[in-house]
């Protein structure tokens, strides 16, 4: 026996007209402007008691709802969630009790409505959504919504942002109450109009999206850009391309504009093994193997060009003196200088990427790094390497060079970090000048430049380490 | 006494109720239907129908439509005076109250005001602003949708009924769900467009018509832009009557011809019936309705008596409206009711009222989501929209990191799930004075919404039991206390034309508005002026009576034939 029922003073079979009239005789009693604490207590009374004869009766049932209040995540707590509603409403209004329309396919409506969605542009899909008789009849209206919202989390249609919007909008999505997460649709807006815009009819639009993010000449871009990243991959055309420092920037730039990265599914047309390629170019604070090919490649191309150089100046040399191509010596040692000089590029392409992993490594943020305390001991090192070299091995010389970069790399390391902001005038410039008097004392002496190297080190590491208190 | 007044965006009300119903007060003009439109004349206010008659022929010094404005700070200048929205409202309840204690023969000093339902915090509370800056208090607001269906309850109190009131007025779209029995007269929900209006299908004409006829609004004069307006509303009145017309007026050297039949007015007012679709399915959703259990539909507002609105409704419910309730005076009706129902008259002792909070209220929450991070910005409902007030409940919270020393508890209204689409109303910091673990940390947070509307929100710590309290007094942008007495001030030093002198007033206003008019005939126009003023100097009662009649008419013949 529902508590309502007690509180109106009525029996257990009391119907619907009964409990009314009991509450109706109560309220002229307890009315809400004059003891607002009694009327809410009766105003409870009633909807329990409407509850208890609704359930004992299910044929007098009104509109088909998930049971007493209960649309939203209950007893709010700021951590409490586990993690966030399921996108999908779960079908509490599969279960009504609407009479079925023989011949009505929910799931096919909702089909219709996704494929309109995918082709047609905003205005054109809300004057024919406008027109749908199917979405006057407010009872379909929430199935054909239900069936909808499945079929758009499950699938991978492109769809433009607009016209999810749209749909939002149409089926009540947006609003509270209506259990999907704000959160995991708008990440699915995101989704589906990454997938839409690199569609290639769409070109225009993610030339806008480029224009925002700030890259030059949009929409050849776009164009170019979508073109590398659908093309089939081939190892050999992708190195070639990368030769060029400025394409891997652009084309990560892109990559990032679209919000592709490692994790993400990437959509059609793009390439999966093209964008990994890309990433991995791009992916300077890590050693991987494409860096080093490139890296390889790239000494390879500049030894060649300058092996090339060499022998035709010495050519040209041989000339210019008249001796003729006949003579074979001098041409052999051009030769063996243009192997040298090939040779040493080749190889100074392979070491440069480590070098700028080290470089970035050591100057900028900590943040994808996992031991960032590991970042600080380099610059001692070497300066320790640097002393001995100078001291105790009593090679000055290579000391002198070792301490340079060194100082260097402090430098830059302390610049980025500091994050300060030079606004240059002539007294700053003025100030420079003592610096300058002793960086030249410092290029004789090595000891000088490792000290002010350390110096600065040991600031930055302070700074670092004191701030990572809590 | 309590007096009930409809306070719509383009027509005001004013009336009581007394045992054989509610009864509407007629203006110094004889109308039940006062304008609100607001016009200073030599410093001095008109209000009414002499006041629109002046939109055309004095534009810089007179308004209309100021309801749409309430609950933000615009300022409106009427020659070297400006106006907030409330003042202006105010000047027109000053009226209507004017207007009341002439029929009475006493000083009225309460009333009961109609807002739509889906008014927010600030725009009731402007409202009230409203009323007291007129002098009177306002302590009731009655849901317009609501005042309809009081009008209309009260003439069937045997049985049940299971109501749907639409109600399109000049500014809003409110849609009601009522159940009727036993003299219980119960809201189930509300919804609404606060945007959509009458007037937004006569904007809709404009837009036409400037595409049709190429025109640039831009060129024309205040007045010609006045007079432009004027014939479309008439325009739009004859489409939804007699189903076809031909706008035809003078602007300047240009002569506007335009046809138009009502198919084809429909058909551009399209994007509009499609806003009304929103709503109403809202409604009967939160009312867990289903369509065919509803017994009537009951249309309100001067708007819907455009077809295209029958039409809508016929469509979505597969059945035809019921009108036989007068869309003018149904609101004011209402209100006159519901000021008995406050006053607590003899004749309404078996009608009890309960109405509903037709939005959601609540507060910002951080959650967690599934790769651990704290997303901050969800709205957490704490009283769910469509709740019967007043209504109190309460949930509990708890801080998100060990490290936090308080708790900001902010208060929004709105239904979107993020709280960035939402309206702020207020916030309250909470210091946590007890430490330890984060589940001993809670705090509980009551929100009370009583029936005047007001919310008061109470947070207690669990561990320690210290309470805090904020009540939503005070909007950021309304007015505070001292500067409604300020403004009150100033605005009694204004002078409001006696009523007396209002009948001739009008007159002149329309022989004004008939001058911009009519180019061809103003040097009549100007003759007739001249005589009636000179009558008026004159000052005796009964010959300016009789000149007025006289004016009046010539007027009348004017029109008619032009």
């Amino acid at each position: 026996m529902s508590w309502g029922l007690e509180v109106l003073e009525l029996d257990e079979d009391a119907d619907e007209r009964a409990i009314k009239r009991a509450y109706a005789k109560r309220l002229r009693v307890t009315r809400p402007e004059d003891d607002s604490v009694a009327f809410q207590q009766l105003h409870e009374a009633y909807q329990a008691a409407l509850a208890w004869a609704k359930d004992r009766d299910p044929a007098d049932a009104l509109w088909p709802d998930s049971g007493p209040d209960e649309p939203l995540q209950s007893a709010a707590s700021a951590v409490e969630d586990a993690g966030i509603a399921p996108p999908a409403i779960t079908g509490s209004h599969a279960d009504d009790h609407v009479r079925a329309n023989p011949g009505m396919d929910v799931e096919a409506i909702a089909d219709r409505i996704l494929a309109e969605a995918v082709q047609q542009e905003p205005e054109a899909l809300q004057a024919w959504l406008a027109q749908q008789p199917e979405l006057w009849s407010l009872q379909w209206k929430v199935r054909i919504a239900d069936s909808l919202l499945e079929a758009l989390f499950s699938g991978a249609e492109p769809v433009q942002a607009d016209n999810l919007d749209l749909l939002a909008e149409m089926f009540g999505w947006d609003e509270i109450g209506s259990r999907v997460d704000p959160y995991a649709l708008d990440a699915q807006r995101v989704q589906m109009h990454r997938r839409w815009v690199v569609q290639p009819g769409n070109h225009h639009r993610l030339a806008e999206l480029l224009q925002r993010c700030g890259l030059p000449n949009p929409p050849a871009t776009a164009r170019d850009h979508m073109a590398w990243l659908s093309r089939p991959w081939n190892h050999w055309q992708a190195l070639l391309t990368s030769l060029s420092p400025q394409r891997g920037r652009d084309l990560n730039r892109t990559l990032d504009a679209l919000g592709i990265d490692d994790a993400t599914p990437v959509p059609a047309p793009l390439q999966v093994r093209q964008i990994v390629f890309w990433r991995e170019i791009g992916a300077i604070h890590r050693l991987n193997r494409e860096r080093f090919l490139q890296g390889l490649l790239r000494g390879v191309a500049c030894g060649v060009m300058a092996a090339l150089l060499v022998l035709a100046v010495g050519l040209l040399g041989q000339i210019a003196a008249g001796d003729g191509v006949a003579g074979i010596h001098p041409l052999a040692t051009y030769a063996r200088v243009a192997l040298y000089a090939a040779l040493g590029l080749v190889l100074l392409g392979a070491v440069a990427p480590a070098v700028q992993t080290f470089l970035h490594w050591q100057v900028e943020d900590e943040q994808p790094y996992r031991s960032p305390l590991a970042a600080l001991l380099p610059i001692p090192l070497l300066s320790i390497v640097g002393i001995v070299l100078i001291h105790g091995l009593d090679l000055r010389t290579a000391g002198t060079l070792l301490a340079w970069p060194v100082l260097g790399l402090s430098v830059s390391r302390w610049w980025r970090r500091s994050q300060m902001q030079i606004h240059f005038n002539g007294w700053l410039l003025l100030s420079v000048v003592p610096f300058l008097k002793l960086l030249i004392l410092g290029m004789a002496y090595a000891e000088l430049a490792l000290a002010a190297a350390l110096a600065l080190w040991a600031r930055d590491a302070w700074t670092q380490v004191w701030c990572r208190q809590p | 006494m309590i007096v009930g007044i409809d306070l719509g965006t383009t027509h005001s009300l004013v009336g009581i109720y007394e045992a054989g119903g509610g009864r509407l007060f007629p203006n110094a003009h004889g109308e039940l239907l006062t304008p609100s439109v607001v016009s200073l004349a030599d410093g001095a206010v008109l209000v009414g129908q002499p006041a629109r008659d002046r939109l055309v022929s004095h534009p810089a010094h007179s308004v209309a439509n100021f309801k749409r404005w309430m609950g933000t700070d615009r300022q409106t200048r009427l020659g070297d005076r400006s106006f907030r929205p409330e003042e202006l409202s105010a000047l027109v309840l000053r009226s209507l109250l004017a207007d009341a204690e002439a029929a009475l023969g006493q000083k009225v000093e309460e009333a009961v005001i109609s807002v739509p339902a889906y008014f927010s915090d600030a725009q009731r509370k402007a409202t009230r602003t409203a009323g007291e800056l007129a002098g009177i208090r306002v302590e009731r607001l009655i849901n317009e949708p609501t005042a309809a269906a009081l009008a209309y309850g009260l003439q069937q109190r045997e049985g049940e009924d299971r109501v749907l009131v639409l109600d399109l007025g000049g500014g809003t779209f409110d849609v009601s769900i009522l159940e009727m029995f036993d003299g219980v007269i119960e809201v189930h929900a509300s919804a609404g467009d606060n945007f959509l209006g009458g007037e937004d299908f006569s904007r809709v004409l404009l837009d036409a018509l400037v595409a049709d006829q190429r025109l640039d609004l831009g060129t024309l004069a205040d007045s010609e832009r006045a007079q432009l307006l004027r014939h479309l509303e008439i325009f739009k009145r004859e489409l939804s009557h007699g189903g076809s017309s031909t706008l035809q007026l003078s602007l300047g050297e240009r002569q506007v011809r335009w046809a138009l039949d009502e198919a084809g007015f429909a058909h551009l007012c399209d994007p509009l019936l499609q806003r009304m679709r929103g709503p109403i399915e809202r409604a009967i959703r939160d009312a867990r309705l289903q369509p065919d259990a509803l017994d009537d539909i009951v249309l309100v507002g001067g708007a819907v008596r455009m077809p295209m609105v029958s039409r809508l409704v016929t469509r979505m419910f597969g059945r035809l409206p019921l009108r036989h309730i007068h869309p003018d005076h149904a609101i004011a009706l209402g209100a006159t009711v519901a000021a008995g129902l406050k006053g607590r008259d003899e004749a309404l002792r078996e009608v009890v009222l309960t109405d509903v909070c037709p939005y959601t209220l609540g507060t910002q929450v951080s959650r967690r989501t599934a790769d651990g991070q704290s997303r901050s910005g969800y709205f957490h409902p704490i009283i769910q929209r469509n709740s019967v007030v007043p209504v109190s409940r309460e949930d509990q919270f708890f801080p998100i990191q060990e490290s936090q020393r308080e708790v900001m508890i902010d208060i929004y209204q709105g239904e979107s799930p993020t709280v960035d689409r939402n309206i702020k109303l207020g916030e309250l910091r909470v210091p946590l004075t007890h430490r330890g673990p984060l589940d001993e940390r809670g705090i509980t947070t009551r929100f009370t919404y009583d029936i005047n509307g007001l919310l008061q929100v109470e947070v207690t710590e669990d561990a320690s039991g210290l309470r805090h309290e904020l009540i939503l007094e005070q909007n950021p942008g309304l007015l505070s206390p001292d500067e409604i007495k300020q403004r009150l001030a100033a605005l009694q030093d204004l002078k409001i034309h006696p009523r007396d002198t209002q009948q001739n007033l009008a007159v002149v206003a329309r022989a004004e508005r008939l001058y911009e008019e009519f180019i061809n005939h103003r040097d009549t126009l100007q003759g007739w002026l001249m005589q009636f003023r000179h009558a008026l100097d004159g000052q005796d009662l009964h010959h300016i009576e009789q000149q007025r009649r006289e004016l009046s008419h010539a007027l009348d013949m004017l029109e008619r034939d032009a």
